[in-house]
């Protein structure tokens, strides 16, 4: 009896761990390309209280991609994945601090694309077909004065790269395109102040 | 000189009666994997040949057809989809009863199956895009397992297996690891 349970234990823990393998530790419908300068931040020489912070991103049917001699399509790469999405944050500095910045209705003023807030925002830059390429605009309200950060290293393994990855379907190449974003220091914030 | 000729005969009878046993004449067994079947969706299927006192040889055939790991496949979870092996093998019975014993083998393995990784191709525009290839892969590999089977009514067996082997050739396309883990249910003749 004693050895037929610890046979039993044997092949339920191999059981378990039988379909780990080296192979399955990575996403194999997943492609990682560089581009960058797909996300900018539309800054401002000097910020007043009531204006707005737009964060916009255009991203072209066709990029170019380092180190290819020809231009890659994404659209057909992503099975014509209707969207793209990346996270960002604004942060006001509150005391010792780092309070994220209300954006929701009527904080925000939408232009192109999907917009949700919650611990963090996330951007949806939708297709356009007349322009052929993925787009997205929006502006956040500044509230009050003080001092303010913008990032983009939320759910992404950079600080300085904006992550922004298609919406494809689930047996299409799913790609992410780490992208630099310009005015963004060392630890990947754009700081500045609110008058 | 009578009495060494006495022990000898004696000897011999021992011996005759310790191997005489109901399994003497019973030297095929066929075995289906009851655990592999619930557990993975897999058809896997043993015959084993015993040889001698305590060797036997045999091989295991299975097929995998399996909806998770599909759509694991599919998905993009995993980057192979096996879908059948043929492991023969070579046991050792470390008991020295015939009807409840461990057992040690070493075993080979031919596998395959599909493979798929992203390609960048070029259209006819002459841009580049990313996409899926598919195809097949076959590997050759080696391994170890421990078990212990017990008989009931002279003829049935339940088999309790766990061992693990390593492709060898194309571990980039192949599963890396090789599990025999089963229940086997059996029948000797």
């Amino acid at each position: 009896m004693k050895t037929l349970k610890i046979i039993t234990l044997l092949i339920l823990f191999v059981t378990t761990f039988n379909s780990c393998d080296t192979n399955d530790d990575d996403f194999y419908n997943t492609e990682y390309i560089s581009v960058p300068n797909l996300v900018s931040i539309q800054t401002q020489a000097n910020y007043n209280v009531g204006d707005y912070l737009y964060v916009n991103s255009y991203i072209n049917r066709l990029l170019a991609e380092p180190n290819q001699t020809n231009l890659l399509d994404i659209r057909k790469t992503t099975n014509n994945a209707p969207s793209f999405a990346f996270s960002y944050l604004l942060e006001k500095k509150v005391g010792d601090e780092w309070i994220l910045v209300d954006a929701s209705f009527p904080n925000i003023d939408l232009n192109l694309g999907k917009f949700i807030t919650g611990g963090f925002y996330n951007a949806t830059a939708e297709f356009n077909v007349a322009n052929d390429r993925y787009e997205f605009l929006c502006g956040i309200k500044l509230p009050t004065s003080g001092q303010y950060r913008l990032s983009f290293g939320y759910n992404s393994s950079s600080t300085t790269q904006v992550e922004i990855r298609s919406n494809s379907s689930a047996e299409s190449i799913s790609l992410t395109i780490f992208s630099n974003v310009s005015n963004l220091d060392a630890e990947g914030y754009y700081n500045f102040t609110v008058n | 000189m009578k009495k060494i000729i006495g022990l000898f005969l004696l000897g011999t009878l021992l011996v005759s009666a310790q191997e005489s046993s109901p399994f003497d004449n019973k030297k095929n067994e066929f075995r289906v994997d009851v655990l592999s079947a619930i557990a993975y969706g897999k058809l896997s299927f043993s015959y084993e040949r015993f040889l001698g006192k305590d060797f036997s040889v045999g091989v295991n055939t299975n097929f995998s057809n399996s909806q998770k790991i599909e759509d694991d496949f599919n998905d993009g979870f995993r980057n192979n989809l096996p879908k059948y092996e043929i492991n023969p093998y070579v046991r050792y019975a470390l008991s020295k009863s015939k009807s409840r014993y461990y057992f040690a083998e070493i075993f080979a393995s031919a596998n395959g199956g599909d493979f798929k990784e992203i390609i960048r191709d070029t259209d006819s525009n002459g841009n580049g895009f990313y996409t899926i290839k598919k195809s097949k892969y076959t590997d050759f590999g080696l391994g170890g397992s421990l078990g212990y089977k017990m008989y009931f009514k002279e003829s049935w067996a339940l088999e309790f297996l766990v061992g693990f082997g390593s492709n060898l050739t194309k571990r980039e396309q192949s599963p890396d690891v090789i599990s025999r883990v089963g229940i086997n249910l059996g029948y000797r003749f």
